[in-house]
């Protein structure tokens, strides 16, 4: 059963009901945080453990929330510094093992992932979003992907619709370039 | 690949637009409880939520909350120092007629005229103005 984030909240906020009510938002929120956590991280296995540093993080900082956002955006934004935090952590470990995967290109590694069912110009696209800067990445994946509006993703970005315009557009020509280049 | 033929660019609108990124079966049918065992035992974490106030059934949210109160004090202002000055000018005016007044009961105080009829002062001003 769903509960509204009002609701959700008021249970938040009382002592009594705090943590069966954070079952609830785990509940309802894991598969869209999921989705877009595997987007940066890109793989499974990677994703089960950025989406639990999530929910961690989210509980033992329920104090932080202030209401001045949508939950929503604020467990989006938890979850986007985690994956961010994620491959940071990874790329400093790989590079003092001097672990070979590393080297690989995002293609070769989703084309070798299990849970990636695409052929190798979806897994070329992959890179070719995850070579993007940041914004940029995030408008294109939710106006391509999620058919977004918009006016929807402004709200959960906080940018402005005339910026986030400008960014798909040019995130459309630089994976245009992209394939150009791998051609 | 597909290219658009004319400039040898990928065509956007031909790519498949999934993501192809598959979940094991049942990943989410036991996710909650799975993450509930792992949560820390913690103390009652105390939110400062500015619970949404709801007029007619609609939500209003907390920005536009703020932004009501901030109009409603700088009205508030308005309205005090419009008063305030309103009521400075009807002294003003009160005392142009207090001294009028003094002329009009020649050697008698107004104060000590208005005691002496037993009215109070705004009566008594408004008494010898209609003289």
């Amino acid at each position: 059963m769903q509960v509204d984030d009002t609701s959700l909240l008021r249970l938040l906020a009382d002592e009594r009901t705090q943590r069966q009510a954070f079952g609830q938002l785990v509940n309802q929120y894991s598969e869209r945080l999921y989705r877009q956590i595997r987007r940066v991280v890109l793989t499974h296995e990677d994703a089960n453990d950025v989406l639990q540093n999530t929910f961690i993080k989210a509980w033992q900082g329920l104090s932080s929330f202030e209401g001045r956002s949508q939950l929503s955006s604020w467990l989006y934004r938890i979850a986007m510094n985690e994956s961010v935090d994620f491959l940071r952590k990874r790329k400093q470990a790989a590079s003092i093992e001097g672990d070979g995967e590393e080297g690989l290109s995002i293609a070769s590694r989703l084309m070798a992932d299990e849970w990636f069912d695409g052929d190798e110009l979806s897994a070329q696209l992959q890179q070719a979003i995850n070579e993007l800067p940041e914004v940029q990445r995030k408008v294109f994946q939710m106006k391509y992907f999620d058919e977004m509006k918009y006016s929807e993703i402004s709200e959960l970005l906080g940018t402005s619709e005339g910026a986030l315009k400008a960014s798909y557009h040019i995130a459309v020509k630089k994976i245009s370039e992209f394939f150009d280049n791998h051609d | 690949m597909h290219l658009n033929s004319k400039n040898n660019k990928i065509d956007m609108k031909k790519l498949d637009i999934q993501e192809h990124f598959q979940v094991p079966e049942g990943y989410f049918d036991d996710f909650t409880s799975r993450m509930m065992s792992m949560l820390p035992e913690q103390d009652f974490q105390p939110m400062k939520v500015d619970m949404p106030m709801v007029q007619n059934g609609r939500r209003i949210s907390p920005m536009v909350a703020r932004i009501a109160t901030a109009a409603a004090v700088v009205v508030l202002m308005l309205v005090s120092t419009y008063t305030l000055f309103s009521t400075k000018q009807m002294q003003q005016a009160d005392e142009a007629v207090f001294s009028s007044a003094e002329e009009l009961t020649g050697s008698y105080n107004a104060n000590d005229a208005a005691e002496y009829a037993m009215l109070d002062r705004q009566d008594f001003l408004e008494m010898v103005t209609e003289l």
